[in-house]
């Protein structure tokens, strides 16, 4: 067992945290306020090669290894968790979609633009009625001449306004639930494609979150992911995927909130000492410290089974539960510290504070996850359990 | 110048659940309120108070807890609160009748078209037992000297949009509907004021009204609950089914 | 032991929901989107009382005692915590500490327009150094002839761009330090001197204003010392003790909307052919709501009777608001998780209530600080005195 990073990880790491440091830590504040999708940062990133981190050399991509790509999603979600979710639901989902199943044709369509941050990828699954549940999907692809019809509502697609390619699953066999169900690439200004709604939300307020409407959208069938009703097979992966990132993301975001709090406690003075010797005030510290270490043990873990070729779907599931819970509690905790002045929107604490609630959510809520990892355990039994 | 305002009270519907399958209502929570068309009856009368200082008495037929809802009466600015403590389900005319001979000088009554839950109306009756002129369904009233105005819905017109008034001499019985003057909200002191003040709501039986047995009997027998036939859901048409059915 | 409540008070919570639900539920999101409060809303909840539940009706109070305000708290947090917060603290410490100490005269002053809602209050005792140490306060009250000179810089006030009535906690005697050389004073919005800050921009409780009081040379006469010369530090104190009791049946309000607000989506929302109700998961979340929520309600109205009956009850009052916000805090976490990323939407009252929610644990004394207290209290008894 060897826990230190390689040399080239290293490089990567600093890299990645260079980068977050100077660019992505000065613009975090204004994104939350504003509301507005940092584009000219995204563009710096991209010229980095920061979208299309894992993407092989081949297509455009850097072709960084699992461990260096949670290494980004750790160092982006340290400084601004609407950045670091935009480019995960990028990567994760979305371009590493097209790379799992994609032909040769369609990676070499998409992804060279993609990997180039000129085109930003959007996973279009959750409907009104199917969020953690997408055996319901609703939205209908019918098979027309050299192609499909798209009909339907999706929602809570991340990316969506951003201009730039979906993957979009639609049910081609309706009744058979998650075995009728196929993907498509769907360009965003596609005919029938109508972007609606922007979400405003509690954190991540940079994201650009969308209602999608499908209209009579014409698909052609070169543009059909994987085989018909093999649909499923593409979200599972994508969201082990997005799972493991979401969990580094969740631990570079409990990595500042504890930072922010231990600032805090050793300058903050009460009843003549700084507060930091107060026992109440070295719990909160000493706990959000062991969590931290125990998710990055988790993540390392994951990222490590996903790197060499195993199976990481449970492990991914894990680490993304506990890692929302370690972002949150970590959040929680270090507000308190704060007091007061954790509640103003003048100490990042509070916007952390909102942003991390999302990763209990977001890619499969933790019920899911639970359900996940406690299907893996009960499947060794030969037991198939229902959520 | 004496006003009397007739309050029922009835459990409030949002404590109650419908199983159309049992043929049941439930009664989750056991609240009660004061009829709401009888309410703004009060509310009538308590702004015909604030313009002319005239005396407001509510009173009410029923078993102890409507109490509740003459308290609440008083504390929205009533000047005094009767309860006629029967538990029966009485026709309460006869009672309402005896209570305008005892007070005596009662120049106007008004009270809420119907009633919720029965959609009882006493109003028109009573007018007539009274010897009362009678003007219906009020959404607003006022007083000039002995003269009562009122201003309905003109039921002649069509879009339900027209209004128009009429007048009475007084004595005169109102009835108030739903659409009548929004009530006020009473001051919570004046809540705990009145419920605290164990003489803010005054008991008759029938009996102090000069009533005998007769009037106590029960009008009404309840044999059991029945429910309309439950409504279908509407069915969305497309452009082609409508124009189909529209096809002579 | 009877547990139902009097029946003027089952009265008046009915009123009182009433209003809530017709007057202020419509317009909870525009005041959190707006960050203020309608001054017509305001005007209209004076009318009803909202403004004085506990105090004598001589005054234009509700005469509802502590029990009442209780009442009055969780009802209005259940639907508007940024309303609640306003009212909190204007009764709660504002008025409180004129009614706790303040002189006959003091009172009939300033108590009748105050108790109707006509006048704000605010209670103005933490500076930037600060805050839980409220020992550390250094703003000035020097003796000039008949008239105090206040100078100095008060944080993070509740109600401070809009209150008229300031009661304010400033040093009359350096040497002795807050306990013992600190008095109150009820200084008027328009004197000269005294200039309330911007509002501050906050997570949560958009709507109600929160900010700094800047107090330069504020002459303030004599008779405007609320209580006794260099006892302001206790007047603080014990306004601090009643409001935590209120602060509790406001969380508990809190708790109770997220409770509801679940119990609705459970039973609507489908997933995997069938309502999440029948998600054990959910059920779970559901059944430890009510059960902390239960123990809340039991803690709350004891802790008001205890008031109402002039028994100790500090310990009670710190437990209320320590359980109470905790509780709160996972009741709308818990209700954020069941209603998914649809709870992350600012369409849905979930969002507004975990941003609301949080500050309970810190204001009026942090959670830390009510542990400090419920301790000291504690270890009083066998003769151990706690320092923080």
């Amino acid at each position: 067992m060897d826990f230190s990073l390689t040399e080239e990880q290293t490089m990567f790491r600093d890299l990645f945290r260079d980068f977050a440091e100077k660019e992505v830590a000065k613009i975090a504040e204004h994104v939350d306020r504003s509301e507005e999708p940092p584009l000219d940062l995204y563009k710096k990133a991209a010229a980095q090669g920061f979208f299309g981190a894992p993407i092989p050399e081949a297509y455009g991509g850097v072709g960084i290894d699992w461990l260096s790509y949670t290494l980004l999603a750790e160092e982006l979600g340290k400084h601004c968790l609407s950045t670091a979710v935009t480019i995960a639901i990028h990567t994760s989902l979305a371009a590493m979609s097209i790379l799992d199943v994609g032909t040769e044709e369609q990676k070499q369509k998409h992804l060279p633009a993609m990997a180039a941050g000129e085109v930003i990828g959007a996973f279009a699954l959750t409907e009104p009625d199917a969020g953690s549940d997408p055996g319901s999907l609703t939205t209908r692809a019918d098979k027309v001449e050299g192609g499909y019809r798209l009909n339907g509502t999706k929602n809570w697609v991340s990316n969506a306004g951003l201009g730039g390619v979906m993957v979009v699953f639609a049910s081609t066999h309706p009744g058979a639930r998650h075995k009728g169900i196929s993907a498509f690439v769907v360009a965003n200004d596609a005919p029938g494609v109508m972007i609606g709604y922007r979400e405003k939300t509690l954190g991540l307020r940079g994201m650009d979150i969308r209602t999608v409407y499908l209209e009579d959208c014409f698909v052609p069938e070169a543009n059909r992911l994987n085989g018909e009703n093999e649909g499923w097979a593409i979200v599972v992966r994508a969201f082990d995927r997005v799972r493991l990132t979401l969990a580094a993301v969740a631990l570079g975001a409990a990595q500042t909130a504890l930072a922010l709090g231990v600032t805090f406690a050793a300058e903050r003075k009460q009843f003549g000492v700084q507060i930091a010797h107060k026992q109440a005030m070295q719990n909160y510290v000493a706990d959000t410290a062991t969590d931290i270490e125990a998710l990055r043990g988790l993540v390392r873990h994951a990222a490590w089974l996903a790197g060499s070729g195993q199976e990481f779907g449970r492990a991914a599931s894990m680490a993304k539960y506990f890692g929302g819970r370690v972002a949150k509690d970590a959040a929680n905790k270090m507000l308190q510290v704060h007091g007061g002045y954790g509640f103003s929107d003048e100490y990042a604490i509070s916007r952390y504070y909102r942003d991390v609630r999302a990763l209990r959510l977001l890619g499969g809520t933790d019920e899911i996850q639970r359900y996940v990892v406690a299907r893996a355990a009960f499947e060794e039994k030969g037991l198939r359990i229902q959520p | 110048m004496r006003l009397l305002v007739l309050l029922r009270q009835l459990l409030d519907p949002a404590g109650m659940l419908v199983n159309r399958k049992a043929g049941k209502v439930f009664v989750n929570r056991e609240e009660y309120m004061i009829n709401p068309a009888d309410k703004r009856a009060l509310e009538a009368a308590l702004q015909i108070k604030d313009a002319t200082g005239a005396e407001v008495v509510a009173a009410a037929v029923g078993p102890a807890r409507t109490e509740d809802a003459l308290r609440e009466a008083r504390a929205l600015g009533a000047d005094r609160a009767i309860l006629i403590k029967e538990d029966v389900a009485a026709p309460a005319g006869r009672f309402y009748e005896a209570l305008c001979d005892s007070l005596g000088d009662v120049d106007l009554i008004l009270t809420g078209d119907s009633a919720l839950d029965t959609g009882e109306a006493v109003g028109p009756q009573l007018a007539e037992m009274v010897n009362m002129a009678f003007l219906g369904n009020a959404v607003q009233c006022a007083l000039e000297g002995a003269v009562v105005r009122i201003v309905r819905r003109d039921v002649r017109d069509a879009t339900q949009r027209a209004y128009n008034g009429v007048e009475a001499d007084l004595p005169a019985v109102v009835t108030v509907t739903r659409s009548g003057p929004t009530p006020r909200y009473p001051h919570g002191g004046a809540i705990i004021e009145m419920y605290r003040d164990p003489e803010a709501v005054e008991i008759m039986t029938a009996a102090d009204l000069g009533l005998d047995d007769s009037a106590l009997q029960p009008a009404v027998v309840e044999r059991g609950q029945s429910f309309p036939p439950e409504r279908e859901f509407g069915k969305q048409m497309t452009v082609e089914e409508i124009a189909e059915r529209m096809t002579p | 032991m009877n547990y139902d409540l009097p029946p003027e008070y089952n009265a008046l919570r009915r009123m009182l929901r009433e209003f809530i639900t017709e007057e202020i539920a419509p317009v909870a999101k525009k005041i959190d989107e707006d960050s203020v409060v309608p001054p017509e809303l305001i005007r209209r909840m004076g009318d009803v009382g909202f403004f004085g539940v506990p105090f004598p009706r001589e005054y234009g109070g509700m005469g509802a005692g502590e029990l009442g305000y209780c009442i009055m708290m969780e009802e209005l947090n259940r639907v508007c915590p940024s309303v609640a917060t306003i009212i909190g603290a204007h009764i709660g410490i504002g008025v409180m500490s004129l009614y706790l100490d303040g002189s006959k005269a003091l009172q009939q002053k300033y108590m009748p327009d105050l108790c109707s809602g006509r006048k704000i209050a605010a209670f103005a005792l933490t500076e930037p150094n600060a805050g839980s140490d409220a020992a550390g306060i250094q703003m000035r009250a020097t003796l000039e002839g008949d008239s105090y000179i206040l100078d100095g810089q008060k944080m993070w006030i509740t109600n401070g761009p809009i209150a008229d009535v300031i009661n304010v906690l400033a040093l009359t005697d350096p040497a002795l330090g807050a306990r013992g050389g600190a008095t109150v004073f009820a200084v008027e919005r328009e004197w000269a001197g005294y200039t309330p800050g911007k509002p501050e921009s906050k997570m949560g409780l958009h709507g109600s204003p929160t900010s700094l009081l800047n107090f330069d040379e504020v002459r303030v006469p004599r008779e405007n010392v609320v209580g006794q010369i260099g006892l302001g530090f206790v007047t603080f104190m014990k306004a601090l003790d009643i409001g935590r009791a209120s602060l509790g049946a406001a969380t508990l309000g809190g708790a109770q909307a997220s409770l509801e607000a679940s119990i609705r989506w459970a039973r609507t929302r489908q997933q995997f052919g069938r309502p999440i109700a029948h998600m054990q998961s959910i059920q779970f979340m559901i059944a430890d709501m009510a059960a902390e929520i239960e123990a809340l309600r039991a803690l709350v109205y004891r802790t008001a009777w205890l008031i109402d009956n002039g028994r100790p009850f500090i310990k009670e009052a710190g437990m209320c608001k320590l359980l109470g916000s905790e509780t709160a805090s996972r009741c709308i976490d818990r209700a954020l998780q069941i209603h998914g990323a649809l709870g992350l939407s600012r369409d849905f009252t979930i969002e507004r209530g975990f941003r609301d929610a949080r500050i309970s644990e810190i204001f009026e004394g942090t959670n830390e600080i009510q542990r400090i207290v419920i301790a000291s209290e504690l270890m009083q008894g066998v003769g151990v005195r706690i320092r923080p």
